[in-house]
């Protein structure tokens, strides 16, 4: 099978299951939830017949498989419906957190891919020295914590306290951004993203890095047990050149595919992060509109961000296909 | 079981048999595995069916007590032939008759009955074994799934004497062990061990001592040797290695392809082989003797053809230095050449100057 | 026997007694008659036969259990006594849970039927529960059965779903039904390590013992299983051993650091944090137990199911595990945990189902892998040529070889399982009514417990997570060593 047979194949199957996600999260919303009105109206203590104005007008009257089809016609033409509660279409709400969350999610997950293979592969080629131990001995302390207790630590600590014993740096509490940034400069308004970014990065970062790196530790702990690392040893190489031309690559491998699949858990991270620091983006948006019963902007935060983890998997396993022949056929 | 009398047909002559002769007979099976098509493959394309012909119109028959060889390439369907006799995968089509009765048609219950008599050693020793499971467990689970011994005592003393006779001595010591605690020939051992637990009058022997080294193969075959004069057992020995066939089977049939080429008693086939698959099988097998020159090429061309796109006409000629354009248009049968001795090609009088 | 039979039996003992030939001729047959109908026909005779002969078994077998004790390892001594401690522990939850509260509410029941319902609905759950769990310590005894403990695991992790689905742990004290599982669950880990493990090879030099020296030479497997041990003692006796009640208030001292009176302080309730503590460690490690092996198990049953029927079975399955899969799985966790079914009264059992139906085809998956590759393997073949059933075959070949993968796999999953919920809890999608650590990390971040130094409250739930969590990661990485051996230092 070509690569191109391949590809196509692959983007069926992503538009396949998005339609499923898409469709689940509607019936969820429209069969379980019962009459979102309600839930409205509920809200904001208004007459009883109000509510039948209201579903006039966001047609809710319309037999189920109509509402359906109108909101699959509408989500084509990316309208996701109106917010309640921000009172703005929720396109917009999204457009305005999605930089945020594509900011924090981008950055982490390059340097969680560069470090956390080179630091993987260090650690598995000194396999039982010290730096090995310490390094299993972290990852495990590190993920033993919840993300969010660290996340909370790194804000008390670096945010507060630092500011409190007068240290001369301290990181910003919360947000993305200065509230007064759009005075500043370009310049300075950049380092002011970077400044808010740091906390929150970091905090992700190192649990990704240690991840990806426990990942491929594991891996070239067992491709050095294959034959062709001893064949490479017999022919004479030195260690470095075994590691970079045969343990390297071949370890490499189930580390990509594990890219698409490592981009859910990412972003169920970030969602941590940008709730426990405060920062504006869309996991933080899913997670207030589900707790205000906002339900289109629940539907349609969720729906962006199933799409974010597919592209990211999608991504992934292209280019696995171009680097393995093999899964082309598979 | 009954003394039934039925009508085997071939081609057109109609000859009667009683199976009292023979052990087991094998009818035009057949076995084509579908091609995997992929999901959107299949969605897209409206493409036939494509299959692998593993195995393609194969009949013989085996007599009580004789080793028949089943020699062929890898790939060429001969471990199939064997699974299929023993019901493991479905046949496609075909009949095999047993005691009389056609095995293919019989009830779960029936099948069950007809299993005591039917066995299997396997080619991988260190696959064919439930690593969770203990020897005696492993050589009684035929007892215990057919229901022959209730009792444990019983069947730990039967495991014991199969122990002792594939030469597992002190048999005692190996019932409590794990085939991981096992060499490879002491796991082939105790295969056999399983095979002739139930005293089967039949046993498929799929290629039992290839992946064993070479010094522990003499005893193992002479252990199964023995063990088949014993209980009188017939064997279908399924092997690629045609000197071990000649040293262990009465007849031979040649596969190739999934279908047989040539059959008949094995020093004749040996001495005089009339397909010239056959011709290539033996030119391949190295000789003994240091002075002795391969003075000529080996007389075939080429590799093992998949199983998908098999060639028109007679499935060999692609093969065959001694192709004419005839062999791409009729698939040849086997045909009655002597006594017992059939070929399937079309020109064998002229290869071998027959008249 | 057939009636002729038993009445020529009857007959030779009767033979000398000629003058009465006739009369003692008739008086056995109506005898015959007798014990065929009432002994033989009703199937009695069979049935206490077979009592005497599993007796006499059971005896042997205590008998063969007093020489191992003495003739093994101290270790693993002290696992078969773990394994009997935890079965009775096991049991003595369930008698309590009867007798405390399925019983009192079934006589007094003055209300409803549905009430009336419920309660019966739960004794015969309760009954159930205590089958299966005195069927473990026939397993135990009895050799035939022991391969069995692993599917008997697999029916009692579906007793408690079936408990949940029928919102029978709704009432707060229905905690000794999960309690009683989770120990006999325990018992039945142990059980298989230190009894069917080792039974089958304690002869020889035994897979398990390299397996155990393998568990136990890694430091990190002694570690966390002394922690685990630690910690579920610890929540099994709850406030118990406290001098509070969990939602007493101690309105006199708020925000209160450690003292004597209270040894972890106390929130801005008053709430003691030691007495809460333990209460949270308990839900949290039933919620990651019983999500945790529901997941695996569920995943095992179609992994296996997927691998086995294969064809269009499998494709069905797989490509709904890929779709559960690719899903981001905590918007998800969001998404599902918002239903109006479930919200407002989020239970822990909720969270648990919730996990379960995110993360199932992750262990399917690799289930699925293993199993595919048992199928090609010929002794599956060679069972079949005997003759054996799809049923055989699953049971006696395939679970069993699947099992240490899965027990590694349900040892990761609580480990998850137990982040998870602390994760839900603390974005306030948890369950508000009982006490989880994540739950206490929520209100101390909303105290401003670490800005205002009340580092009492978040200290104590924050260690209890990562002490859990590491524990199963190192039981599971130690296990993992067992599994795969590349894995192992030489």
């Amino acid at each position: 099978m070509g690569l191109w047979k391949y590809i196509l194949k692959r983007l069926i199957f992503a538009l396949v299951t998005y339609f499923v996600a898409v469709t689940l999260v509607f019936f969820i919303y429209h069969v379980m939830q019962g009459d979102p009105t309600y839930i409205y109206s509920g809200n904001v203590h208004i007459d009883e017949d109000i509510p039948d104005s209201t579903r006039e007008r966001w047609g809710l009257d319309e037999p189920l498989w109509k509402q359906y089809f109108i909101f699959l016609r509408n989500l084509l033409q990316g309208d996701l419906g109106y917010s309640f509660f921000k009172g703005k279409p929720v396109m917009e709400v999204i457009g305005e957190t999605l930089p945020w969350t594509l900011l924090l999610l981008g950055s982490a997950f390059i340097i969680n891919g560069i470090l956390g293979i080179l630091l993987g592969s260090l650690v598995a080629w000194r396999r039982g020295s010290k730096v090995d131990a310490t390094f299993v001995l972290t990852y495990n302390v590190y993920n033993a914590f919840p993300l969010f207790f660290v996340g909370m630590l790194f804000i008390a600590l670096f945010g507060y306290y630092f500011y409190i014993w007068d240290f001369p740096i301290y990181f910003p509490l919360l947000g993305a951004q200065n509230p007064l940034s759009y005075r500043f400069t370009f310049i300075q308004q950049v380092g002011d993203v970077l400044w808010h970014l740091a906390m929150p990065l970091t905090v992700l970062v190192i649990s990704g890095v240690l991840g990806w790196s426990w990942f491929m530790r594991g891996n070239l702990i067992n491709v050095k047990t294959e034959d062709y690392i001893q064949t490479a040893r017999a022919k004479g190489l030195s260690e470095n050149q075994i590691l970079f031309k045969h343990g390297f690559r071949n370890a490499l491998l189930p580390v990509i595919t594990s890219i698409g699949m490592s981009v859910g858990g990412l972003i169920g991270g970030s969602v941590l992060i940008e709730s426990v620091f405060n920062y504006p983006g869309t996991g933080l948006l899913l997670l207030n509109a589900l707790l205000e019963n906002d339900y289109n902007l629940v539907q349609g935060a969720f729906i962006i961000i199933a799409g974010l983890t597919l592209l990211g998997l999608l991504i992934a396993e292209i280019l696995y296909g171009f680097i393995d022949p093999r899964v082309r056929n598979a | 079981m009954l003394h039934v009398i039925y009508i085997r047909r071939t081609g057109s002559e109609t000859m009667t048999l009683i199976d009292k002769e023979i052990a087991i007979e094998a009818k035009n099976l057949k076995k084509y595995f579908p091609l995997q098509a992929g999901l959107f493959a299949s969605l897209f394309k409206k493409s036939e069916n494509k299959f692998v012909h593993a195995v393609d119109d194969v009949s013989f028959a085996i007599k009580k007590g004789e080793t028949f060889g089943l020699v062929g390439e890898s790939g060429c369907g001969k471990s199939t032939t064997g699974y299929l006799i023993l019901q493991i995968e479905k046949l496609t089509a075909g009949s095999i008759y047993f005691r009389g009765v056609d095995v293919v048609t019989l009830s779960k219950e029936a099948l069950k009955e007809v299993r005591k008599d039917l066995q299997i050693i396997f080619q991988n020793p260190y696959e064919s074994m439930s690593p969770r499971f203990s020897i005696l467990d492993i050589v009684a689970e035929p007892l215990r799934l057919l229901n022959i011994l209730d009792d444990e005592n019983e069947i730990m003393q039967k495991v014991l004497e199969e122990l002792t006779d594939v030469g597992l001595i002190p048999a005692e010591d190996f019932l409590d062990r794990f085939p991981h605690e096992l060499s490879g020939g002491q796991r082939q051992r105790v295969s056999i061990a399983r095979a002739f637990t139930l005293n089967p009058t039949f046993i498929v022997a799929d290629e039992p001592v290839s992946m064993l080294d070479v010094s522990i193969r003499v005893g193992i075959l002479k252990t199964m040797q023995e063990l088949s004069r014993k209980h009188g057992t017939a064997f279908l020995f399924i092997t690629h290695d045609l000197a071990l066939a000649r040293t262990m089977c009465d007849r031979i049939a040649v596969m190739y392809l999934g279908r047989i080429v040539e059959q008949g008693p094995t020093e004749e086939i040996i001495h005089t082989p009339l397909h010239p698959y056959t011709k290539a099988l033996i030119a391949a097998v190295p000789s003994p003797d240091p002075d002795a020159r391969r003075t000529e090429e080996l007389p075939i061309i080429g590799e093992v053809p998949s199983g998908i796109d098999i060639a028109s006409g007679c499935r060999f000629h692609p093969r065959c230095i001694y192709a004419i354009e005839k062999c791409k248009e009729i698939d040849p049968h086997l045909e009655q050449v002597k006594k017992d001795h059939k070929v399937a090609c079309i020109r064998y009088k002229e290869i071998n100057e027959i008249k | 026997m057939t009636y002729t039979d038993i009445t020529k039996k009857h007959e030779k003992k009767k033979r000398f007694s000629k003058p009465r030939e006739k009369v003692n001729l008739f008086i056995t047959k109506i005898r015959a008659t007798l014990l065929l109908i009432f002994w033989e026909k009703t199937g009695l005779k069979k049935a206490i036969n077979w009592l005497k002969i599993w007796f006499k078994k059971v005896l042997d077998k205590i008998y063969q259990l007093y020489l191992y004790l003495f003739k093994i390892n101290s270790f693993v001594f002290v696992l078969r006594i773990l394994t009997v401690l935890f079965w009775l522990a096991a049991v003595s939850m369930l008698l309590l849970d009867t007798i405390t509260v399925a019983l009192p509410i079934y006589t007094d029941s003055l209300g409803t039927d549905e009430v009336l319902i419920k309660a019966l609905l739960w004794v015969i759950f309760d009954l159930l529960a205590a089958a299966t769990v005195l069927y473990v310590i026939v397993a135990i005894f009895v050799e035939e059965e022991r391969s069995r403990l692993p599917t008997i695991a697999i029916v009692q992790i579906f007793l408690i779903l079936a408990g949940l689905l029928l919102g029978l742990p709704n009432s707060e004290d229905s905690v000794y039904v999960g309690f009683a599982l989770l120990f006999n669950f325990i018992t039945i880990v142990f059980a298989y390590f230190s009894f069917v493990a080792l039974d089958d090879q304690v002869k020889s030099l035994t897979q398990f013992r390299k397996s155990s020296k393998v568990f136990f030479r890694n430091r990190m497997g002694k570690i966390g299983l002394v922690i685990l041990v630690v910690l579920v003692t610890l929540a099994a006796l709850g406030p118990s051993i406290t001098r509070y009640e969990a939602d007493d208030m101690d309105l006199a001292n708020i925000h209160e650091g450690p003292s004597d009176i209270h040894i972890l302080g106390t929130d801005k309730f008053g709430h003691d944090t030691w007495t809460v503590l333990l209460d949270s460690l308990g839900i949290s490690l039933l919620v990651g137990v019983v999500a945790g092996s529901l997941c695996v198990l569920l995943g095992t049953t179609i992994g296996v199911t997927s691998a086995y029927i294969g064809g269009w079975v499998d494709t069905i399955l797989m490509r709904f595990a890929d779709i559960v899969l690719v899903m981001p799985p905590l918007p998800l966790m969001f998404l599902l945990a918002s239903l109006p079914f479930l919200l407002g009264t989020i239970h822990w059992s909720m969270i648990a189902i919730i996990y379960v139906i995110v993360f199932w085809p992750v262990s399917a998956k690799l289930i699925r892998g293993q199993a595919l590759s048992l199928k090609q393997r010929t002794f599956i073949h060679s069972a079949k040529a005997s003759g054996a059933s799809n049923r055989y075959v699953i049971f006696s070949h395939l679970l069993p070889n699947v099992f240490p993968l899965m027990l590694t796999m349900i040892i990761t999953s609580m480990r998850q399982a137990i982040l998870y919920e602390a994760f839900l809890a603390y974005l306030g999608l948890g369950d508000p009514l009982n006490n989880s650590l994540g739950l206490m990390l929520q209100a101390a971040q909303n105290q401003f417990a670490l800005a205002s130094g009340y580092w009492w409250l978040i200290f104590p739930p924050a260690i209890a997570i990562a002490l859990t969590t590491l524990s199963f990661a190192f039981i599971g990485m130690a296990f993992d060593e067992i599994v795969n051996p590349r894995l192992r230092k030489r």
